[in-house]
């Protein structure tokens, strides 16, 4: 098993989007490109399903969709973190097309892909990567290596999430919102 | 890679944190976390994007007189020479023709500092002003909280953490104060049972235990169907009471006017829901109710919070960790005083700041001719917007200093470019926890922009008045001050300092600043100074679903979580993860009105329209409304175009959710 697991609390995100900020901020990126961004799984439009928000990125997948899709291999990896070269970047977008979680972002300025690096020169200097160590709620954290404590407790994928086809490097924890809530579904049922 | 250092975030927010600040070159190039993480370990998403902010496009970097008709957008940039030379102009012919009074004079609440004060250093030397009193957003609170417990306290904040039972009723800590989140969902983690009482469904009401919806503006009298279950059916703490509180017979006496039935009925809650919190009232210990800012802008709002506050006592939750009435906690603020020239006797403090829209159009004698507007942006931020606008549109000269031209600032004759928080230093406290921190100067300012201070500097100098009142070196000024108090601007560079005298757990002395000593079940000072009952009663607003047949809807309008009221609109950032103005609907009022999810609508009442998208929503019950305030005119416009001027009936605060509106599709 590689190195680097992205471990989401469900529970403990509250949506504010200090880590698109943080990445934003890191990276500098051009209007319109967000390297990490959140989504809000059902925003309360249906009643008997539960909302959630799940914070994404790259999930530096083992098995990388965008890698394997690349025509001019651009993408490699490198120490567990899949990462992009734009050097070589044709911006032929095929990767923005395979990979399941929308994480390459297309830069019509540019006109290449660009996409987290798993803000490696941090992970270097020993840093956590700026999104998580933005996040005020610790819903959002990264691991070298996923030890036994966090196998047993974690998911690789709930409802209305993509199925597993690239090895994803994201675990999720916390199931009260998915349990949703006693005094508001009392209250539908009547 | 620059140096960091350190400084506050002075926006009117609960955090107040602590940020480490990179600068690079003379520039602003990143903001971070305190390491000490002595206030908040991370700012939020807004703090985060000051580095665009700063130097925004849209930054005003020179003064600016209209031309052309007013707010028609056609500005000319002038010195400032010529534009102090003007202001000067003006401030003599009116103090001359019609008095000081014919001025007004208004400063918001956009940016915190202690030297915002020297504003009035200028202003007694002219011999006086209008302007307005009141508070716009939690003053009736302050009051119904000070009428029961004497001051506005409460424990640190991390003292959730000793909590077994939290209450967060009416805020919404995920838009408005992220970092206290973190030890809710630590301490709900542990085994504390977590309530939420919130018209709309925030994203902690998601993990509660029990999540309560009342209808807006009925939280006092949820409160006084609690009160009356503790008391009539048993569960209060009998002891504590006894001993600290005053009152509890005439509370009791009075206390049987209500009644579950009759709470579940004007509450829209169950009756078995009510029931299930004072059952966790009765069983859980320590219990601490967080209170939020939404509920006492209502007309009711005060007698809300004072009932509210009542249920911590009864149940002898005050002055235990991790029990208690988190309101508002001044034990940070401390009275930086800054020398000022005598008060003359024609300052004009008439106007109520909720009335304002009314007050410009009334006031006479002598009648408003000038305005003179800084750190805020009313014609987004406070009620009726329209009306205030009209009132704006009568006088013949408005100055304001923004650092963007804001609604506010486009109705203006002549814009003053303000400072930012980075380019001048100030002390800070904080209405959340107890530190005292400096906003300190880490860049020059902006393309030679000038600070407030100097602004006034200028024209006292100009005027021919005492310059030294409002001094060059500000920051001496601040550190003789602090050293007043045993502080002093070096050793905030250090880091942010728990104010010596605060406690971290409040009322531990069981001493109260009130009448009795005591807490104060019942307040003559309530009928003495706002000719309300002893013990506080319900009321319903004067506009709630119901009052007005022609508009079914309460709207409700929340903090937004990227902005600080009208603050941020022109960042870049901010604005790329915006949705703009979004208006949550139930589902069964939309099919009502044929609306879509994402359908373009107008809402609308009697004092105006907006602009807006629908979010249809499971979180709300009919006949409310949520949304957002901020927005801006080419937004969409104000929430408050629909709000009405009205007062609280405690502490002078605003009523802006008194709202009824009808929403119609868009084209
Ligand atoms: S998340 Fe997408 S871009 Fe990232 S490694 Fe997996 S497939 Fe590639
Ligand atoms: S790891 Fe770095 S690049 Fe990737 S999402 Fe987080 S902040 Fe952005
Ligand atoms: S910073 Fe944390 S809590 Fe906030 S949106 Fe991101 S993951 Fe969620
Ligand atoms: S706006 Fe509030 S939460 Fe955000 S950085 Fe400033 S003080 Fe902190």
């Amino acid at each position: 098993m590689g190195k680097y697991y992205w471990i989401f609390n469900l529970d403990r995100c509250i949506g504010c989007e200090s880590c698109v900020l943080a990445c934003k901020q890191e990276h500098n990126t051009l209007p319109g490109i967000q390297y990490r961004r959140l989504h809000i799984v059902n925003p309360e439009l249906y009643p008997e399903f539960p909302t959630y928000r799940i914070s994404i990125a790259c999930n530096h997948c083992e098995d990388p969709a965008c890698l394997k899709g690349c025509p001019v291999n651009a993408y490699r990896k490198r120490n567990g973190i899949v990462i992009h070269h734009p050097n070589e970047c044709i911006g032929c977008r095929y990767c923005l097309w395979v990979c399941p979680y929308d994480a390459p972002q297309y830069s019509k300025q540019k006109r290449k892909v660009e996409k987290c690096d798993l803000c490696e020169e941090r992970l270097i200097r020993g840093l956590e990567p700026a999104c998580v160590s933005a996040c005020p709620t610790q819903a959002l954290e990264l691991v070298e290596h996923l030890d036994s404590s966090i196998q047993g407790n974690v998911l690789t994928s709930i409802s209305g999430f993509p199925e597993d086809e690239t090895q994803v490097k994201l675990r999720l924890k916390g199931t009260r919102r998915i349990d949703g809530v006693q005094g508001f579904s009392k209250r539908r049922e009547r | 890679m620059g140096k960091k250092y350190r400084t506050s975030c002075p926006r009117n927010c609960y955090s107040t944190c602590s940020l480490l600040v990179t600068v690079e070159d003379g520039r602003v190039t990143k903001i971070e976390g305190d390491p000490l993480q002595l206030t908040t370990r991370q700012p939020c998403l807004k703090g985060l994007s000051y580095v665009e902010q700063v130097y925004s496009p849209e930054r005003l970097v020179y003064p600016l007189v209209r031309k052309g008709q007013r707010g028609g957008g056609q500005w000319e940039k002038v010195s400032w020479d010529q534009a102090l030379e003007m202001i000067v102009d003006k401030l003599k012919v009116i103090r001359e023709v019609s008095g000081p009074e014919a001025v007004f004079y208004y400063a918001g609440s956009g940016s915190s500092g202690a030297l915002n004060k020297l504003a009035k250093a200028f202003w007694y030397q002219y011999g006086g002003y209008t302007g307005v009193y009141g508070d716009l957003c939690w003053s009736a609170g302050l009051e119904g909280e000070r009428l029961v417990y004497g001051e506005n306290r409460h424990s640190d904040p991390q003292d959730i953490l000793n909590s077994k039972l939290l209450i967060l009723w009416g805020k919404n800590p995920s838009y408005t104060n992220i970092q206290e989140t973190r030890w809710i969902l630590d301490a709900v983690e542990s085994g504390t049972k977590l309530v939420v009482i919130d018209p709309f469904k925030n994203p902690l009401a998601e993990v509660a235990d029990l999540f309560l919806q009342p209808r807006p503006g009925t939280d006092g009298l949820l409160a006084l169907t609690i009160i009356q279950e503790l008391i009539l059916d048993g569960g209060y703490d009998r002891e504590f009471v006894q001993n600290y509180c005053q009152g509890f017979s005439e509370l009791k006496a009075e206390i049987g006017a209500y009644s579950l039935a009759k709470g579940a009925e004007g509450t829209g809650i169950l009756a078995e829901q009510i029931l299930a919190l004072v059952d966790l009232f009765r069983e859980i210990k320590p219990a601490r109710i967080i209170s939020g800012y939404g509920l006492q802008r209502y007309t009711n709002g005060g007698e809300t919070v004072r009932a509210m506050a009542l249920i911590p006592a009864l149940t002898g939750n005050i002055g235990i960790p991790g029990g208690g009435w988190n309101y508002a906690n001044l034990q940070s603020s401390f009275d930086l005083e800054i020398p000022l020239p005598p008060e003359p006797e024609r300052i004009r403090l008439s106007i109520p700041v909720a009335r304002m829209a009314s007050g410009l159009h009334e006031t006479t004698d002598p009648a408003l001719r000038m305005a003179w507007i800084e750190y805020g942006n009313p014609l987004v931020s406070n009620p009726n917007v329209n009306k205030l606008k009209a009132g704006f549109g009568k006088l013949e000269f408005i100055v304001v200093v923004d650092q963007f031209i804001t609604d506010t600032a486009a109705q203006a004759d002549l814009i003053l470019p303000a400072k930012s928080m980075f380019e001048q230093t100030d002390v800070v406290t904080s209405y959340w926890h107890s530190y005292i921190q400096i906003r300190d100067k880490l860049i020059e300012p902006y393309a030679g922009i000038k600070t407030e201070p100097w602004i006034y500097r200028q024209l006292a100098l100009r005027m021919g008045y005492d310059g030294h009142w409002i001094p060059e070196d500000t920051e001496e000024l601040l550190d003789k001050q602090l050293r007043t108090k045993g502080l002093s601007l070096e050793m905030l560079r250090q880091g942010p300092v728990y104010a010596p005298w605060a406690n971290p757990v409040v009322y531990c002395d069981y001493q109260f600043e009130t009448p009795s000593g005591k807490i104060q079940l019942v307040s003559s000072e309530a009928e003495a100074i706002w000719g309300l009952t002893r013990v506080p009663h319900y009321r319903p607003p004067v506009e709630s679903n119901g009052s007005d047949e022609r508009y079914p809807l309460h709207l409700v309008t929340i903090h937004p979580r990227g902005r600080i009221h009208s603050q941020f609109r022109s960042n870049r950032w901010l604005n790329e993860i915006s949705q703009g103005p979004r208006l949550k609907m139930n589902i069964d009022d939309a099919i009502l009105r044929s609306l879509k999810n994402g359908d373009p609508i107008i809402i609308y009442n009697d004092r105006g329209k907006i602009n807006a998208s629908v979010e249809i929503s499971w979180g709300l019950n009919s006949g409310v409304v949520v949304i957002e305030e901020g927005w801006w005119l080419r937004e969409g416009g104000s929430v408050d175009v629909l709000s009405e001027d009205r007062i609280t009936d405690l502490g002078y605060g605003t009523a802006f959710h008194d709202c009824l509106v009808e929403v119609r599709k868009d084209g």
